[in-house]
């Protein structure tokens, strides 16, 4: 793993001269922007000239009309740096961390693997994501990607009018490596909201949890408090969630400061990290020559890429080669 | 009229809360036995590799021989089943102790070391023996679990009532504990 000084000097060498490169387009671009707009001044401004008074109205038309037309026409123009941002510089990032890594950034986890972790079991309608990286880190094969999964519902008011609402199941980074001991039941880890919130009460209302499998008590307590187990075989779910395993999740979570939710299925982990933001975008109104963008977009690749290391993917001292 | 279907309904309620303190304690009980069992199981699954571990071993390991007869006799031992539970537990980990030093005992056996079949022996002895700790993990969560309803008030009323007397969670010795580590073994 590279150190932050390390880094730095990566950046400065390899993506410092692409994110200038890149930034002086976006600027041409920006600055597009702006002209553009003092042309869209124009309408409103004649009638300043005839009848000496503002229409506002006008000048707003004119300066949304003009700005959309600009937009419309180098749509292609902003969409390639965009993704330029992306082949050249995220791609960079993950080569430098694992060169036999491959990124591809139109791609996502897909559907298949999303509902087979069973870690969302609302219905969906919509999926989408981006930001595919895949590869095989040391003896583990892994893959993940940015996921956005809704549901979306119509229905009518009491005037007969349709309403649209969205409703967001997971947003956030989806991460599937193959699980290094061989299991044949399915256990899956959830956040714990009820216990944390109600102690012992909330156990029970765990417990009743019909659209899940049995709950499973873990002797660890930390882990007990941050997360509520669900399994259909209590004797696999100790094997899976070994002691050292259970501490190493949740080391894992400290660093995500997220609630995450990992799932055991089919010889699989699948952990789900839900995040606010959305990441590996190229900013367009700022810069993009910024370190700590670049920088805390390689945290999550580190992050992700590391959960190999993490959770201790590689110890192949089990059947299971 | 009405006092007396207040009481009826007391009744019958007080008799569904009975009912269903019952239940629990026989539930959890039932619970624990079945954790037990699947401990047996995950043994029973460790004694069958051992004769296969011993004949692959025994032809590099010269100087281990005397403990490879004794690893044998113990199995012979515990599969007999006309032991106590005490002295399963003992001859199990002796047994397993004995396994551990023939474990640590081949990395000075280059030659076993590469063997492929050997490797695979070695590989699902790990996995039994993580079963097994898991199994005990299971057994003990039972154990809480059903030692809680015993204890727990009101069902500790009921449950000296019919009898269901506190169990004895598994301790695991002080050697078993580190055998977990068996990534030291390989040097990872």
């Amino acid at each position: 793993m590279q150190t932050p000084a390390e880094f730095r000097s990566f950046y400065d060498r390899e993506l410092l001269p692409t994110l200038q490169n890149l930034e002086s387009d976006r600027k041409k671009l920006v600055r597009g922007v702006f002209k553009w707009a003092l042309f869209g001044l124009i309408p409103g401004l004649i009638p300043l000239l005839i009848f000496g008074s503002v229409d506002f109205f006008w000048i707003g038309i004119g300066v949304a009309l003009a700005i959309g037309l600009y937009f419309l026409l180098n749509y292609k123009k902003i969409n390639e740096i965009k993704a330029r941002f992306k082949s050249e510089v995220i791609a960079k990032l993950v080569k430098s961390i694992d060169p036999s890594l491959t990124y591809n950034s139109s791609q996502c986890i897909s559907s298949n693997d999303y509902h087979k972790s069973k870690l969302y079991l609302h219905g969906i309608n919509r999926y989408k994501g981006d930001d595919l990286v895949t590869g095989v880190v040391g003896k583990t094969s892994i893959r993940f990607s940015e996921l956005l999964t809704e549901n979306e519902t119509r229905s009518r008011d009491s005037n007969g009018n349709e309403k649209k609402s969205i409703e967001t199941i997971f947003r956030g980074l989806f991460f599937v490596a193959d699980f290094n001991k061989k299991f044949i039941g399915e256990t899956i880890v959830l956040p714990d909201t009820a216990e944390s919130l109600f102690g012992s009460l909330g156990t029970m209302f765990q417990k009743w949890n019909m659209s899940r499998d049995q709950l499973v008590k873990m002797e660890d307590v930390d882990f007990e408090k941050a997360f509520a187990v669900y399994s259909n075989d209590q004797v696999e779910a100790r094997y899976i969630l070994s002691t050292s395993l259970m501490q190493r999740i949740l080391q894992f979570r400290e660093k995500t400061r997220s609630k995450i939710g990992l799932s055991f299925i089919d010889s699989e982990v699948f952990i789900a990290v839900p995040l606010k933001e959305n990441l590996f975008e190229a900013p367009f109104f700022s810069s993009m020559v910024k370190f700590d963008m670049i920088d805390g977009f390689n945290k999550y690749l580190v992050l992700f890429i590391g959960i190999v290391e993490d959770l201790n993917l590689n110890t192949r001292i089990w059947t299971k080669e | 009229m009405a006092p007396m279907y207040i009481a009826i309904g007391g009744v019958v309620l007080l008799i569904i809360i009975v009912i269903g303190i019952y239940n629990n304690l026989v539930g959890a009980r039932n619970q624990v036995e079945n954790a037990f069992g699947s401990i047996d199981v995950m043994l029973k699954k460790r004694y069958d590799l051992i004769p296969n571990l011993v004949e692959s071993v025994k032809a590099y390991m010269k100087h281990e021989k005397d403990t490879l007869t004794s690893i044998t006799e113990l199995r012979a031992k515990a599969i007999s089943g006309n032991l106590s539970t005490e002295e399963r537990i003992d001859v199990e980990n002796k047994l397993s102790g004995m396994m551990r030093n023939v474990m640590v005992a081949v990395e000075s056996y280059p030659e076993l070391k590469a063997d492929s079949q050997f490797t695979m022996l070695q590989r699902s002895w790990n996995e039994a023996e993580e079963q097994i700790s898991a199994a005990r993990r299971a057994y003990n969560a039972a154990v809480t679990s059903y030692n809680n309803a015993c204890e727990k008030f009101p069902s500790s009323i009921f449950a000296s009532m019919f009898g269901h007397k506190r169990k004895a969670v598994f301790v695991i010795p002080e050697v078993e504990r580190q055998n977990i580590s068996a990534k030291a073994l390989f040097g990872n």
